[in-house]
């Protein structure tokens, strides 16, 4: 449980769920789905850390969240991207293209 | 949040069944998956900020109930802070309104107090008080003479206004055909509400027209003698009364927070024209009035003017003044310009000082007391804090191996000390209150009125009070927090909690150690008070102080009639003597032992007048039956009597101190004494008896040589005159009887200050009580706080070396070797206190030293004393933990290890 893992894991979380949500609105479960699919099963997002970076990032501004009527007739929690979220995830994704580039090119020549 | 990870669980479990699990298993995998909820909610609550509102109403209410968990702690905790804020709020605040605070007018800073200095006495009468400083040997007095204002008004251009006032005090009013006595009034000259810059609560103030020779007497009358005397009643204004049988109406009201510019603790009831004084009796002399020094003069200064640059306009004029008045008295000039009287100035923002300089050392010393209590609170809290913290020590480690963030735990903690402090701030409130009133009330009277102060708090007080406890809870608070938050969880959960007593409590240890030499330090003064007073009171005051009843009467307040007051005074004391259960009843001008005075310059004809200080003795003027009734006996001659009026020639009685100081023990009887300052005592006198040693206006002195004259032969027309009655049985019984009589002799004569001599002689030593009590009550609760402290250290102590003390039984130590280990570490962490305490105890004494009588500020059989107590403390708080240690089964002790 120590939250001091490398930060560069939390960034890439928050990423993944911004990007989850670009395409439209989604409850917590739903966006675990959805990175769970578009990542073939590789990615399994814990709920110990999906639920508060959702909470971070509403705190952040990046995303707003909405109480609605889930699939299954319940009340859920639905969140939702910010214009602010928009451009944090452009940054997010600009610096993870240079980052992987620069790794693959270390160790290409490694 | 529930609702939403709820949901995922059930979406989570739809999935799973359409893989085909069961009901049950897709739901209990799916919870397992999930992962502990609990855990999950305390991370998302920390990292969203939005929610930190309802996150500080759920902290407040759990720290709610984790207070109400432990209601000792709680009630300790929130006394505690109760007292050390309390009490250091009303102290400090009594302390600015008497020392520091200025009088509610316009731009106090402006004020001028005027007074003067020379290097000898002005051999002119004066009233008023005076300071001789014994290093410079100045003499300094802030009273004038009428003349002398008039010269310094004249001359005035640096100062926009200049006022005079003296204070007159016991004026007999009578309104409405009721008669009372107003126990201070204040004579004003015409300016002075203009120099002060206030606006009347009623009515409208005084002004110059009215302090013309011939206008119509008026008066304003204070707030709070408007509130009691008439109710409030706007109609007051207008109303005509007699003050000293002198017709007044009544024109305006004072503001209420405006008590006049006399000592501090005077507040006058009513202000009237400084013009009236003759009229009203306000000084002795009527027949030079303007040879008198009495009235205090108050300036206000221009804009970008100085002090010094009023005093060198006004300085000569004053001078100038001086020497006429020095003419009219009849002495010679001085010799030289050094001894010539200096007009000084100084700040007249705060009204007269000389009482409050004498007060300060008073107040330095409850500043001191107040400073004690609320280190020893600090003190007290933070290691009752640090306890309560330890205890917690495996709460923490369950909660931060369930999941909660570190900041979270220490903001709990946070919250917890916080409503602590907001409780015991809230409960310090009303006792501060209670602390002030009783103050003021354990303050003692001087010369028949109160000290007046209307109890205030002052917020900045308060505040620093709380903001010094507050600290400490939250430092004390979060060391438990701080060193949660560093523990290793599988070390608590796997015991261990050997090795940690040692340092942890050695925190405690030292706050118990700065407690206990604190507690030392009072107990040591509580000790040294009650000596005093014990020693006080059994001084021998040369008289039979029990069982009398005294009473003052003012038959002419305005000075008119002599002889018609004089008949009263008589007709009351035969009037007196004849009720059951009175032995014998007296009068004199001077009550004994009232810490007033009158004294006078004489010597013997035939001998030299002596130059050196050694010339004055004190005076009292008696009637028939004094020495009788007050039990002094006469050991030579006679004692006066009424009779000795109609004899003529004038007598009067010396005692045995007279005798030595200016007889050299020689018999006195039948020679002659001389008065060489001009006045209302007979200028010749013949000795006629010697009367026993009797305390004068001190218990502290020895008897000083005293002179009594009989009653009638004061010139004064001012016939005050102190009953003395003594009662044959309970003197109680008599009080409605003496009202009677008095009633039957003149029903518009009010009788005053009914007391018993008994109590007058404990108001001289009202200060030494209140210093016995307060440090008695204090050291009370210090030891009772210590003797709490010392047994939860131990407690603790005990509890963390239960594997030491198995191991110890186990091999074969005896119970009581146990029990004396414990409290051997018990008696030395008071022994390092009392040591420091004792310290601490000799050097600040020396600050009450001038207070104490009879016992030295380093008295050893009460620093023994106080130190022998401690110790015993020390023994009976660690009993109960070191019979608990001693009953330590070492099979359960080793294995819980």
């Amino acid at each position: 449980m120590p939250k001091d893992k490398a930060d560069l894991l939390q960034g890439t979380l928050d990423m993944l769920i911004l990007r989850s949500l670009e395409a439209g609105p989604s409850h917590g479960f739903g966006v675990s789905g959805v990175i769970r699919r578009f990542s073939k099963d590789a990615l399994q997002v814990e709920q110990g850390s999906l639920y508060p970076a959702l909470y971070r990032l509403e705190a952040e501004g990046w995303i707003r969240s909405e109480w609605g009527i889930s699939e299954n007739n319940r009340k859920a929690k639905f969140y939702e991207l910010t214009a602010a979220g928009r451009s944090q995830l452009r940054l997010e994704t600009a610096n993870w293209a240079r980052m992987s580039s620069a790794i693959n090119l270390v160790l290409g020549h490694a | 949040m529930a609702e939403e990870m709820r949901l995922h669980i059930e979406l989570q479990t739809a999935e799973f069944r359409e893989t085909g699990m069961t009901a049950d298993e897709a739901e209990m995998k799916a919870r397992r998956e999930f992962g502990h909820m609990d855990g999950i909610r305390e991370r998302c609550r920390d990292e969203s900020g939005i929610l930190w509102v309802s996150q500080l109403g759920q902290d407040l209410r759990y720290a709610w109930r984790m207070l109400a968990r432990s209601p000792g702690f709680t009630l300790a905790a929130v006394l505690t802070l109760a007292l050390g804020i309390g009490v250091n709020t009303a102290i400090f605040s009594l302390v600015d309104e008497i020392l520091l605070r200025p009088l509610h007018v316009t731009d106090p800073g402006d004020l001028v107090l005027f007074h003067w200095s020379s290097k000898v006495d002005l051999p002119v009468p004066t009233s008023g008080r005076w300071e001789r400083d014994p290093v410079t040997q100045q003499t300094t007095c802030t009273s004038f003479s009428l003349p002398a204002f008039e010269a310094i008004r004249r001359r005035n251009q640096a100062l926009s206004g200049i006022t005079a006032f003296a204070p007159i005090s016991r004026l007999t009013v009578v309104a409405d055909g009721q008669a009372e006595v107003v126990g201070l009034g204040q004579l004003v000259s015409g300016s002075y509400f203009s120099v002060m810059g206030i606006a009347p609560a009623a009515g409208r103030l005084l002004e110059a027209t009215d302090d013309g020779p011939g206008a119509p007497g008026v008066a304003m009358v204070s707030y709070g003698y408007w509130m009691r005397r008439f109710g409030g009643d706007p109609s007051t204004i207008g109303k005509a009364i007699l003050v000293n049988r002198v017709p007044i109406t009544i024109v305006g009201v004072v503001p209420r927070r405006f008590p006049g510019s006399l000592q501090v603790g005077d507040a006058p009831d009513l202000f009237l024209p400084l013009v009236l004084a003759r009229g009203m009796g306000a000084f002795e002399m009527i027949d030079k009035p303007d040879a008198l020094w009495w009235v205090q003069i108050i300036g206000r200064l221009r804009a970008g003017m100085s002090p010094l640059q009023a005093l060198s306009e006004l300085g000569p004029a004053f001078q100038q003044s001086a020497l006429e008045s020095l003419k009219l008295a009849g002495a010679p000039p001085p010799k030289s310009p050094d001894d010539q009287p200096t007009l000084k100035a100084g700040p007249g923002g705060q009204g007269l000082n000389e009482l409050r300089n004498e007060y300060r050392q008073r107040w330095e010393i409850l500043t001191g007391l107040g400073i004690a209590i609320l280190a020893i609170a600090c003190a007290n809290l933070a290691s009752l804090l640090l306890a309560r913290g330890a205890a917690r020590q495996r709460e923490m480690g369950v909660r931060l191996a369930m999941g909660a963030g570190r900041g979270r735990i220490v903001r709990q903690l946070l919250t917890e000390s916080i409503l602590l402090a907001g409780l015991g701030g809230a409960l310090a409130v009303p006792f501060a209150v209670w602390v002030e009133v009783g103050l003021v009330a354990m303050q003692p009277r001087v010369e028949g009125h109160t000290l007046s102060l209307v109890p205030q708090l002052d917020p900045g007080v308060f505040l620093t009070a709380a903001t010094i406890s507050v600290l400490t809870g939250v430092i004390f608070g979060l060391v438990p927090a701080v060193r949660a938050s560093r523990i290793n969880i599988s070390a608590e959960f796997q015991g261990g909690t050997s090795n940690r007593a040692g340092s942890r409590s050695g925190l405690g240890k030292s706050l118990l150690v700065v407690q206990v030499a604190l507690t030392l330090m009072l107990l040591v003064g509580a000790g040294l008070f009650a000596g005093t007073l014990r020693n006080l009171a059994s001084v021998d005051v040369g008289f039979d102080s029990r069982g009398l009843l005294l009473f003052h009467l003012n038959p002419n307040p305005d000075g008119s009639s002599f002889m018609a007051g004089l008949a009263v005074d008589n007709e009351v004391a035969a009037r007196l003597r004849a009720v059951p259960g009175v032995a014998s009843a007296t009068f004199s001008r001077m009550p004994l032992l009232s810490d007033m005075g009158w004294n006078t310059r004489i010597s013997v004809v035939g001998r030299p007048l002596r130059d050196d200080g050694h010339d004055t003795t004190m005076v009292n003027f008696v009637a028939g039956n004094f020495f009788s009734t007050y039990g002094i006996p006469i050991i030579a001659g006679r004692a006066v009597d009424m009779a000795d009026g109609a004899r003529g020639g004038s007598v009067a009685v010396v005692n045995q101190a007279f005798v030595r100081e200016f007889f050299g023990g020689e018999d006195p009887l039948g020679r002659i004494l001389q008065r060489p300052d001009a006045g209302n005592m007979p200028a010749l006198v013949t000795v006629v008896g010697v009367a026993r040693d009797a305390s004068y206006s001190a218990v502290r002195d020895p008897a000083p040589p005293t002179i009594y004259f009989p009653y009638y032969s004061q010139a004064s027309a001012k016939l005050e005159a102190t009953f003395a009655v003594r009662a044959s049985g309970d003197p109680r019984m008599l009080v409605p009887l003496i009202r009677e009589t008095v009633h039957s002799v003149n029903p518009l004569l009010p009788l005053d200050d009914l007391r018993t001599q008994q109590s007058q002689i404990s108001e001289l030593s009202a200060t030494e009580r209140m210093f016995a009590w307060l440090s008695g009550v204090f050291s009370v609760l210090a030891v009772g706080l210590v003797s709490l402290g010392l047994y939860g250290l131990m407690s603790y102590s005990v509890f963390g070396r239960q594997g030491e003390i198995g191991l110890r039984i186990a091999l074969g130590a005896r119970p009581t070797q146990v029990v004396w280990m414990i409290v051997r570490e018990c008696m030395l962490v008071v022994g390092i206190g009392v040591g420091l305490g004792l310290i601490g105890a000799y050097a600040a004494t020396r600050v009450v030293s001038s207070l104490l009588f009879g016992l030295s500020a380093t008295d050893p059989g009460i620093f023994a004393a106080g130190g022998v107590l401690l110790l015993l403390v020390a023994v009976f708080a660690g009993w109960m933990p070191a019979l608990r240690a001693a009953r330590v089964n070492p099979m359960v002790a080793l294995r819980a290890d």
